[in-house]
């Protein structure tokens, strides 16, 4: 089993990633209902893991992060989600 | 945590996640509005347009910052709402590429002279296929009908030479534009 998807902010960024094209720092903070702190240390593990890309750019001179899950991400999202559906029937 | 409660978070979340298709609609709706207004201003005062830089100028110029307030719109929209679904990246790069196209349309009838009726043609023939592509991917019956109902008014209008482009415009912006936005606004799961 993923360990990096055990933990429940980086699961809920991983399945909400999985579902969209793109999406900002702030729609993660919302749906995750996480701590800016937590959720930067989740993304940024999961950054450094090449599960997800991290986009940075200005916005009206704002500083505006967006992410997108790799092709790595979903492959390892999908295994998981296997898996634990196979440990949920045993 | 048990596996069960792993695949309610994966479920809670992607469910979470919902279809944003309103500002599509908006931009329906505004377009079938504008272009109708033109074509009923264009009718009436068409004394005012002598020359064929004059008709050019109208039919370009207007459209140009109408695209311009609707892209500030979109792009607004986009920031606010914090996410961009695989569905809503994909209506942008067909209406991207219908902008592209009109452009390609303007520029090149410029060059070669064409005709009012067929540059008229060319771009009500992209925007229902634009429309019918929309529809089936959002799967909203009434955006694919409106489609079908401008390719519908242009096959009519060829056999009937006579009728005047106002109508022929009206007609397609209205059912292929306005009405299908409308719908599409008030739609209850776009709530």
């Amino acid at each position: 089993m993923d360990k990096i998807l055990f933990n429940i902010i980086r699961l809920k960024i991983m399945s909400t990633l999985i579902s969209v094209d793109t999406c900002d720092f702030n729609y993660l903070l919302k749906i995750t209902e996480s701590t800016k702190g937590n959720l930067s240390i989740q993304l940024k593990k999961l950054g450094g893991e090449k599960y997800i890309n991290v986009n940075k750019c200005f916005e009206n001179n704002y500083p505006k992060t967006r992410y997108k899950i790799t092709s790595k991400g979903v492959r390892l999202f999908e295994k998981f989600f296997k898996d634990i559906q196979t440990l949920k029937k045993n | 945590m048990d596996t069960k409660e792993h695949i309610e978070i994966i479920n809670q979340m992607i469910n979470k996640t919902k279809e944003q298709l309103r500002p599509f609609s908006l931009n329906l709706i505004f377009w079938g509005a504008l272009i109708s207004i033109m074509s009923i201003i264009y009718f009436n005062l068409l004394h005012l347009f002598e020359t064929d830089m004059h008709h050019i100028l109208f039919w370009t110029i207007i459209p140009f910052f109408g695209a311009v307030f609707m892209t500030n719109y979109n792009i607004k929209m986009g920031r606010e709402i914090g996410y961009e679904t695989h569905l809503s990246r994909t209506i942008k790069i067909i209406w991207s590429i219908f902008g592209i196209a009109w452009l390609f349309i303007i520029l090149l009838s410029a060059i070669q002279g064409f005709a009012g009726a067929t540059i008229q043609f060319l771009i009500l023939f992209t925007s229902a296929i634009c429309l019918l592509i929309s529809g089936i991917l959002i799967k909203f019956l009434p955006v694919t009908l409106g489609g079908a109902s401008i390719l519908l008014i242009l096959t009519l209008s060829s056999l009937i030479p006579e009728i005047s482009y106002t109508y022929v415009n009206l007609f397609s912006l209205s059912l292929g534009f306005t009405i299908p936005g409308l719908f599409l606004y008030f739609h209850k799961s776009n709530e």
